[in-house]
C-alpha cells in the first residue's frame, strides 16, 4: 500500500468542471494511467481518493491536492509522467509526494488558501491601497452567503489574512488574497470582492479568479500541503 | 469570440456541457483540413453523448487526415437566451466554430419529438430553415438515424437523408462531396451524383401527390435518374467496419456514462410494434475475439469502469456467457463492471445478470409489453406468464428486491381484460417476491415498478397501418390501471399521452407535416420530450394554423393497399411480409424467430440485399455436440 498526495492544476476548459465531475474525471484519468488504485469494500467499491478542498465552478487553480492510495508502490516521477500523459486539457499533475501512514487527509489539514484575482475597476492605486488596508483592519466584515436555509449574513473578518494589490495597469488590476479555508472557517474570494463593493463602492468587470495554493498551519506559519515546497506565509500576529 | 463564449459559459448551468476539454475529443488545425463535418444531436449534451451512432461516425471520419468531424448539441435554454441576446451563432464543441463555417451539418434523428430542436439548431446557426432557401455557401444539411426511414416530415429542411448503416456510406458520401467540390460542381450536381449511393435520399428530387380527400396518392421521382424505391445502406459484416477504439470521455455525467460495446446489430424476434426490429435486420453478430480486443483498447483509452454489452436483445448474442465470463475475469481486479442492458425474460438471463452483479449492483428490468397471453401473441412477444414468474423467482432468490416491468398500453386489439392482465401480473410478481424475501428473512419489502408507455404505430412495422387509440381513451386506460394496481409494493408510472399522440402524428406524417413542425417551433416549441418544456396547446395551435389535423395522421386506420408516406424507402423487409404479419397479429398467430428455428419467415431482407444473418455460434451446433 502506498499513500500519495498529488498537487495539480485546473485551468482552461477544466475550470468549468464541477467538483463532482472532477472526481469522476480524475478517477478515469488514474485508471488510464494504469495505476493500481486501492478500493473501498462493499457493493459499490470506489477508489480510495480524496480532495483537499472543493473549488467553485469557474475558478481556476494551480494548487489543488488529491490524496490517493495505491495497491502497489510506484516511483513518484513515474506517477507524474503517466498522469500527465492521460489528463484532459487544463488539468496537470504538478508535484507528488509519498505520505507517511499517520499523515492526516489533506482535507483535514487545510487551513488557508491563496488567490490571485484579475479584473477591471476604476480605482486608482491610492484608492486600492487605502481601501484594502481599511478592509484588513475592520473588526467586522459582513457578507451574504448562500446556505442550506437560504441567504444569511456572516462575519468573515476573522478569515481574511492578507489582501494586496500587486499590479495596476490602467484599469486592469491584479490582487492577491490569503484567506482561511477548511473546517475551521472559510472565506471565498468572491466574498472579499463583495465586501469591497459593499463597504468601499468598488465596481468590477471581467473578474477572473485563480487559486494559487492551499496551506496547512504549523507553529504560526502557513506551509504548503506538500513539504517539498518550501514557501512559507507568516500569519498576522 | 472564443473569449466571449468563455465568459458566457460561466453564467449558464452545467457549463461542462459546452467545453472542449473532454478526453479523446479530436482537435485538428482548422485550416489544414479540407472538409469539415459537424454532427448535431438535437437534444442536450447528456442525452446526445449517450448515443452510439455519433461516436462511430465521429471516429470513422476523424481517422481521415483531410477531414475533421466535430460535435454540437442543443444548447440548454439558458445558453440559447444568451446566444440570441448577444447574436453569437451556435458553435461546435471542439473548435468553437460557427456551424455555418462547416461543409456538412449532419443531424441524427432518434425520436420524432426532437424535430423542433433541429429547426432551432438551424436557426441558432443563422441558417435558413428551408433547404431551397439555403445557398451554396451554407453547409450541406444532412440527416441519418432511425427517423430517416420516414423522412417526409423533415423533407423541406434537410438536403439529403442517409438511410441505414452509416459506417461505409458516410465516407463514400463525403469523398464524393470532396471530388465534386474540387471539380467546381454546384450543390445540385453533387446531390444528383450522391443519390447513386445506396442509402441516399434527396427529397427535392421527388414529388408528392395527394388524393382529393387529402390522403397521399404517391411519391415519385422527378426523373429516371433518381432511384425508386430508395434502398437503405447496409453493412454486411460488422467485424469488417471500424468501431471506435476510443470514446470521447465527457467531463460531466451523461446518461449512459460507460463504454458501449455493440455486440450485434439487429433483432429477429419479430415483435410487431418494433421498428428497430425491422430496420436493423438481419442480425449480425461481432465475434467475441473482436469484442474482447475492442474492450481492452476502450478500457485503456477511456478509463471507464463499466462496459455495457449493448444491442437490441443482448440475451440472444450467441457467445454471451463465454464473453461475460471472460470479461469479468479479466477486469475483476480493476473493479470494472459489466452491464447487460436488454435482457430477455428467462432464468438464463437472470443467472447472467447475477453473475455480473458480483462487481456492481444495479436494477433488473423485464419487458413483458402486454398483460395477457392473447395480446402478447398479437404483438408476437414470445414470453409467457410462466417465463416471467420463473425469471422473477430467480431474481428474488438471487437477492434482488426491486424489479421493473415495462408494458405498453393502447396496443391493437387491447381490451380492459388485457389491462387487468397487467395489474394481475404485477401483483403476482410482487406476491412472489414478498414470499421469497420473507422465507429468506429479509426485512426490506420488495418494490415493483410498473411502467406503461403508450403504443405509437411506427412506419415499416406490421402495425404501421394501425391507428393510435384516441388520447382520451389512452388516458382512461392509464387511470384504469392506476386505480386497480394500488399496492404498497407497486409503483405505477405512465407516459404523457399527449406526447405519444403527437409522436404518432409526426411518425406517420407526410411531407405536409413539416409545416406543423415549423409553426410549432415558431410558437416556441422545443425540447418537447422534456416535461417542463412540452407545450401541447402550442402544438395543437400549430396544426390548426397550417390547416392540418393531428388526429388524421395519428388515429386513421390505413389500408394495406394505401401508398404510405414512407413507401418510397426500402428497408429490405417487404411490404408483403409486413401485411402478412399484420394479418397474423389480428388472428393472434405467432411467428417464430428465424435465428432460433433456422426457418425463413420470408421477411425478404436476405435475398433483397444479398446479405445473411451472421451468428458466430449456432445454438443447434452446441446442442448436437452434447
Amino acid at each position: 500500500m502506498q499513500k500519495l498526495r498529488i498537487k495539480f492544476s485546473k485551468e482552461g476548459g477544466a475550470s468549468y468542471i464541477s467538483h463532482l465531475d472532477l472526481m469522476r474525471t480524475l478517477e478515469r484519468s488514474l485508471r488510464r494511467a494504469d495505476l493500481s488504485l486501492a478500493f473501498s469494500e462493499g457493493f459499490n467499491p470506489h477508489p480510495k481518493m480524496s480532495f483537499a478542498s472543493a473549488l467553485s465552478l469557474g475558478v481556476k487553480s494551480r494548487g489543488e491536492y488529491l490524496d490517493l492510495e495505491l495497491e502497489k508502490p510506484i516511483d513518484k516521477e513515474e506517477v507524474l509522467t503517466r498522469l500527465n500523459g492521460v489528463l484532459p486539457e487544463g488539468i496537470r499533475a504538478l508535484a507528488v509526494e509519498e505520505l507517511k501512514n499517520k499523515e492526516g487527509a489533506a482535507m483535514s489539514l487545510v487551513a488557508a488558501a491563496t488567490y490571485e484575482i484579475e479584473g477591471k475597476a476604476l480605482w486608482t492605486e491610492g484608492q486600492w491601497q487605502d481601501n484594502l488596508a481599511a478592509l484588513l483592519t475592520q473588526s467586522e466584515i459582513l457578507v451574504e452567503r448562500e446556505g442550506k436555509n437560504g441567504l444569511r449574513e456572516i462575519d468573515v473578518a476573522p478569515f481574511l489574512i492578507k489582501a494586496q494589490l500587486i499590479n495596476l495597469t490602467g484599469n486592469d488590476f491584479t490582487l492577491t488574497l490569503t484567506v482561511r479555508a477548511g473546517s475551521a472557517g472559510n472565506l471565498r474570494p468572491q466574498e472579499v470582492l463583495q465586501a469591497l463593493e459593499k463597504y468601499y463602492g468598488l465596481t468590477l468587470d471581467n473578474v477572473r479568479i485563480l487559486r494559487t495554493g492551499l496551506y496547512r498551519e504549523k507553529e504560526g506559519h502557513l506551509i504548503p500541503l506538500i513539504s517539498s515546497e518550501n514557501e512559507v506565509i507568516q500569519l498576522r500576529s | 469570440m472564443k473569449e466571449r463564449i468563455e465568459e458566457i459559459l460561466l453564467q449558464v448551468t452545467k457549463p461542462a456541457r459546452y467545453v472542449n476539454s473532454e478526453w479523446n475529443a479530436v482537435h485538428k488545425e482548422w485550416d489544414k483540413v479540407e472538409t469539415k463535418v459537424v454532427f448535431a444531436f438535437p437534444d442536450v449534451y447528456e442525452v446526445g453523448m449517450s448515443h452510439l451512432g455519433i461516436k462511430i461516425l465521429y471516429h470513422i471520419l476523424n481517422q481521415r487526415e483531410d477531414l475533421v468531424a466535430e460535435r454540437v448539441f442543443s444548447p440548454w435554454v439558458d445558453l440559447e437566451e444568451k446566444l440570441r441576446a448577444e447574436k453569437i451563432p451556435l458553435f461546435s464543441l471542439e473548435s468553437k466554430a460557427p456551424l455555418g463555417d462547416f461543409d456538412i451539418l449532419a443531424f441524427t434523428l432518434q425520436y420524432e419529438m426532437s424535430y423542433t430542436n433541429i429547426l432551432n439548431i438551424l436557426d441558432l446557426a443563422g441558417l435558413s430553415l428551408h433547404s431551397c432557401e439555403r445557398g451554396e455557401d451554407a453547409p450541406l444539411v444532412i440527416a441519418g438515424g432511425p427517423g430517416a426511414y420516414s423522412p417526409e416530415p423533415l423533407a423541406d429542411f434537410i438536403d439529403a437523408f442517409i438511410i441505414g448503416d452509416g459506417e461505409e456510406v458516410v465516407l463514400e458520401f463525403v469523398e464524393l462531396y470532396q471530388k465534386m467540390k474540387k471539380e467546381g460542381k454546384n450543390r445540385k450536381d453533387f446531390l444528383r451524383e450522391a443519390v447513386k449511393l445506396k442509402g441516399v435520399y434527396v427529397p427535392a428530387f421527388y414529388e408528392v401527390e395527394y388524393q382529393e380527400n387529402g390522403t397521399l396518392k404517391e411519391i415519385k421521382p422527378k426523373g429516371e435518374a433518381y432511384p425508386f424505391p430508395v434502398q437503405r445502406a447496409i453493412v454486411e459484416d460488422l467485424d469488417k467496419v471500424p468501431y471506435p477504439d476510443n470514446f470521447v470521455v465527457p467531463s460531466t455525467e451523461v446518461i449512459h456514462d460507460r463504454i458501449t460495446l455493440e455486440v450485434q446489430r439487429g433483432c429477429s424476434r419479430g415483435c410487431r410494434f418494433c421498428q428497430a426490429g425491422v430496420i436493423y435486420r438481419p442480425v449480425r453478430e461481432r465475434t467475441p475475439e473482436n469484442l474482447e480486443e475492442l474492450t481492452d483498447k476502450l478500457i485503456r483509452s477511456t478509463g471507464y469502469n463499466e462496459v455495457s454489452l449493448s444491442s437490441l436483445s443482448t440475451s440472444d448474442y450467441s457467445c454471451l456467457p463465454e464473453l461475460v465470463t471472460s470479461l469479468l475475469d479479466k477486469y475483476k481486479e480493476k473493479r470494472i463492471g459489466i452491464s447487460l442492458p436488454s435482457l430477455r425474460i428467462d432464468s438464463f438471463s437472470v443467472d447472467l445478470a447475477e453473475k455480473v452483479q458480483e462487481v456492481r449492483k444495479t436494477g433488473l428490468t423485464f419487458a413483458p409489453e402486454a398483460g395477457s397471453q392473447r395480446l402478447r401473441d398479437v404483438i408476437n412477444k414470445g414470453v409467457t406468464e410462466e417465463n416471467l414468474l420463473q425469471a422473477a423467482e430467480s431474481a428474488f432468490s438471487a437477492g434482488w428486491l426491486k424489479l421493473k416491468l415495462y408494458f405498453m398500453i393502447g396496443l391493437p386489439t387491447e381490451r380492459d381484460e388485457d389491462l387487468d392482465g397487467i395489474v394481475d401480473l404485477a401483483k403476482k410478481v410482487a406476491a412472489l417476491g414478498e414470499r421469497i424475501r420473507k422465507e429468506k428473512k429479509i426485512k426490506i419489502p420488495v418494490r415493483i415498478t410498473v411502467s406503461a408507455s403508450s403504443f405509437v404505430p411506427k412506419p415499416h412495422t406490421p402495425f404501421q397501418w394501425e391507428g393510435q387509440v384516441p388520447l382520451e381513451e389512452l388516458e382512461r386506460r392509464q387511470k384504469y390501471i392506476r386505480e386497480k394496481i394500488r399496492s404498497k409494493h407497486i409503483t405505477f408510472n405512465w407516459h404523457e399521452a399527449q406526447l405519444s399522440f403527437l409522436e404518432a402524428a409526426v411518425a406517420k406524417g407526410d411531407r405536409r407535416l413539416g409545416q406543423a413542425i415549423e409553426r410549432a417551433w415558431q410558437l416556441g416549441c422545443k425540447f418537447d420530450s422534456w416535461n417542463e418544456h412540452f407545450k401541447y396547446d402550442k402544438w395543437l395551435q400549430a396544426f390548426e394554423e397550417v390547416g392540418l389535423d393531428p388526429e388524421f395522421y395519428a388515429y386513421r386506420q390505413l389500408n394495406h393497399t394505401d401508398f404510405l408516406p414512407w413507401d418510397h424507402i426500402n428497408t429490405g423487409v417487404s411490404k408483403k411480409f409486413l401485411t402478412r404479419e399484420h394479418e397474423k397479429a389480428l388472428a393472434q398467430e405467432k411467428t417464430a424467430d428465424c435465428r432460433l428455428t433456422a426457418q425463413c419467415t420470408g421477411c425478404g431482407i436476405c435475398p433483397e440485399f444479398q446479405v445473411s444473418t451472421k451468428i458466430v455460434r449456432r445454438k443447434d451446433h452446441a446442442e448436437t455436440k452434447n
